[in-house]
């Protein structure tokens, strides 16, 4: 199949202008339009390995990252991003474009795919193993994330983590969204990964996104088996702490981080059942990436 | 709404299970839905056992309920604390 | 009708509006069917148009089947989550001893008729009498409901001049519920005898509580609602409900076209259920028997036919923005006497111009 970087620059403007161009993201289909500058070049960096289409097609979402008024074309320019054409976020500088994408996305995923229970958590995969890392927004999960995926872990999500009406997780792999300090510390711990650009002083700080290997992408219509759910939190300075969950905290947990549990009802009450049936829970505090892994690599293969 | 709460002069020293719930064992006690409210509890010890002897036995008067958890091996000591408690989360009714 | 053809063929072609107007979907490819699932969003009426596609059991393709599904369960779970609220109003206004009348969307999903169906709504509007206006309040405000922040300007223009409550939300559960004492009938120009339309409303069947607006009366609610509307980012959707309400109750009794357009005489808005029944024959198919509606649609409900037309960046008629700017202007001068007029336009000016967030930031 084609992928984005196999297109040329002539071909990937004209069909993000025209709305003939089509990224696939596992099971979704988007349509993407833009004629922003800052945001394609964005773009082309980190969904090099996705495939792409050029000849319109089938969507599951309308998306559109563009100015939201003429003159903002030229002038203090801004972006909007667009579902549907429907404007459901403000507007942002041009140079967070990129990151506007990926919050816009992260929103219509939570908002729309409740086919799927979706739920607030990372979604990895080591030796066919599903893992969930569940962590409120600040405990270091992306940092995790990113790290993991670097070490050979398969990435299916580092934000939502979508389960189907089969118990099977939904891969969405796309690039990581990495915060201030965490930005360094993947940078320095992996100096060849690919880092796409800087927005500064956004309302979370500096953010930054990785883009995710080849072999994750290419996964993204294989789906995980759950088997650990994990509770992460990094504290400075922490000795490592393993410690066994029961599945009844463990559901109440994840309703806590859970985005669409009471939309689905008494489904989403038997699906979340079912997955802490299936799985098994642990929570681990660490200060030390490589004692993170480790330990999380252990417990995949003594308790997955 | 409360589920299932009679019309007439309740007598209230007689309590019950909230209709509907749905009810699914795990290792550290019983998830509890209800679908009436959306409210979605972790029941365990005491409260665990208060919620498995009204299922298996229907409507209880208090004193009744207390034999029947103590007959499960659960020490009764909050037990009024826990009533109270499974009452708020509207588990339980009284008629 | 020669108006129909005339602008028909101005305006873009449209998958959702060709489906909804009886245009039938054989010809549509996955692609085209995308785009309408976009138009639909645009439109807030993806919920409904999954319902009436799974009810119709139409053959999609699979990745849109998906989305038909998601958009059930959101529709099924908001329709849970109102009915629950209105359980918390009955509690709260229990003791209250007169009526309550429920309207719009809230009635549709209480009366379980086919306009709920995917039916999405923000706020829940309520009607009591107006000696209880302040009696309810205060038990609402005891249930946890509260009067939001406005200016001044706008706290003063509800209570003063259209003698209304600002509209409530709860504090812990974040839904709105608008209370009235009468009928919102926004034109100081058309004389609207919405009292006789509340004087005639009925209890809700199985409830000891809600009561509704009579068959007719709620069509017509509907239609003022649509015509006498500002803006129109719903306004297809408020034609869909006229359309589902109209062919509802017209298949429950053979005589209700006729007694609608009666109805409408004697409150005051016969040209206004015309006009909306127009538009709703126009775009939806509404069988309404042609003695009933005869006649060339008025300007204004041609300008309201492009408003009401897919407001899609990809389908929209070319001069929407146009359009819906004479609508606006229509609208304030519907509302407003003259006097007002002005001193409106000043105020909403001022405001514009400080600069105002109606989205929120990620």
């Amino acid at each position: 199949m084609l992928t984005l970087s196999s297109c040329t620059s002539e071909q990937l403007h004209r069909a993000l202008r025209d709305g003939s161009f089509r990224l696939y993201l596992g099971q979704l289909a988007l349509k993407v339009s833009s004629d922003i500058p800052e945001f394609i070049a964005a773009f082309r960096q980190l969904y090099g390995d996705h495939p792409v289409a050029l000849g319109g097609g089938e969507y599951d979402f309308d998306i559109a990252i563009s100015a939201p008024a003429l003159w903002r074309r030229w002038f203090r320019r801004n972006a909007s991003f667009e579902f549907s054409g429907d404007t459901p976020f403000l507007p942002m500088e041009v140079g967070h474009a990129h990151a506007l994408f990926e919050w816009g996305l992260n929103w219509a995923i939570a908002s729309f795919l409740h086919h799927c229970l979706i739920l607030h958590s990372a979604v990895l995969e080591w030796r066919g193993k599903g893992v969930l890392l569940s962590a409120v927004s600040g405990s270091g999960k992306s940092t995790l994330s990113a790290e993991l995926s670097e070490q050979g872990w398969r990435l299916l999500s580092d934000e939502l983590a979508l389960l189907d009406s089969d118990l099977k997780l939904i891969p969405l792999a796309r690039p990581v969204s990495l915060k201030n300090t965490s930005i360094d510390v993947i940078r320095r711990r992996h100096p060849t990964a690919v880092i796409g650009p800087l927005a500064l002083d956004t309302h979370k700080g500096t953010v930054a996104h990785l883009k995710v290997s080849a072999d994750a992408v290419g996964s993204n219509l294989v789906p995980a088996i759950p088997k650990l759910i994990v509770f992460p939190k990094w504290v400075e300075g922490a000795p490592l702490r393993v410690e066994p969950v029961g599945a009844g905290q463990a559901a109440l947990r994840l309703i806590d981080q859970a985005f669409n549990y009471s939309t689905l009802g008494t489904e989403g009450f038997r699906r979340l059942v079912a997955l802490v049936r299936m799985t098994e829970a642990w929570q681990i505090e660490y200060s030390s990436l490589d004692e993170a892994r480790d330990a999380l690599e252990t417990l995949v293969a003594e308790h997955g | 709404m409360s589920s299932g709460i009679p019309a007439g002069r309740p007598d209230l020293s007689r309590v019950a299970l909230a209709e509907a719930l749905l009810f699914e064992e795990v290792e550290d006690g019983a998830l509890i839905f209800d679908p009436n409210s959306g409210a979605t509890t972790l029941a365990s010890g005491l409260g665990l056992a208060m919620i498995k002897s009204l299922r298996s036995l229907g409507t209880l008067d208090e004193s009744a309920l207390r034999a029947a958890v103590q007959g499960m091996g659960e020490v009764a000591e909050n037990f009024t604390d826990t009533l109270v408690s499974l009452e708020k989360s509207q588990l339980i009714f009284r008629c | 009708m020669r108006w129909k053809h005339w602008w028909l063929s101005m305006a873009k072609p449209s998958p959702l509006m060709s489906l909804l107007g009886g245009g039938g979907h054989e010809s549509f490819d996955p692609e085209a069917w995308s785009l309408l699932f976009s138009e639909a969003r645009r439109a807030g009426l993806m919920a409904r148009l999954a319902a009436s596609l799974c009810l119709d059991q139409v053959d999609l393709p699979e990745r849109l089947q998906k989305q038909v599904t998601a958009s059930l369960i959101e529709a099924e779970a908001f329709q849970r989550d109102v009915l629950r609220e209105l359980d918390h109003v009955q509690q709260a206004l229990q003791g209250l001893g007169v009526p309550v009348l429920l309207l719009k969307g809230a009635a549709y999903v209480r009366l379980n008729l086919p306009a709920a169906r995917g039916r999405i709504f923000s706020d829940i509007d309520i009607v009591v009498a107006r000696e209880r206006l302040a009696q309810a309040e205060a038990s609402l405000m005891l249930g946890g409901w509260l009067t939001g922040k406005l200016d001044p300007y706008d706290q003063r223009y509800y209570r003063e001049w259209s003698h209304e409550i600002p509209p409530m939300t709860h504090r812990r559960r974040g839904t709105t519920l608008d209370l009235h004492h009468a009928l919102v009938m926004p034109t100081c120009r058309v004389r609207v005898d919405s009292g006789k339309m509340l004087r005639q409303a009925v209890p809700i069947e199985g409830s000891l509580f809600w009561w509704r607006l009579q068959d007719e009366d709620m069509v017509l609610h509907a239609a003022s609602h649509l015509m006498f509307n500002a803006e129109f980012e719903r306004g297809l959707r408020d034609l869909w409900d006229i359309h589902l309400l109209f062919c509802d109750f017209a298949s429950r009794s053979a005589s209700f076209p006729e007694r609608l357009f009666e109805r409408a005489r004697e409150v005051g808005l016969g040209e206004v259920i015309r006009e909306a029944l127009l538009l709703a024959r126009t775009f939806l198919g509404t069988p309404i028997p042609e003695d009933l509606l005869r006649g060339e649609a008025k300007m204004a409900t041609r300008l309201i036919a492009r408003a009401v037309y897919s407001r899609h960046r990809q389908t929209r008629p070319a001069s929407q923005w146009l359009v819906d700017m004479l609508l606006l202007g229509r609208e304030m001068y519907l509302r407003l006497p003259n006097h007002l007029l002005l001193r409106h336009l000043a105020h909403k000016a001022s405001v514009s111009f400080a600069g105002t967030a109606p989205q929120k930031s990620i």
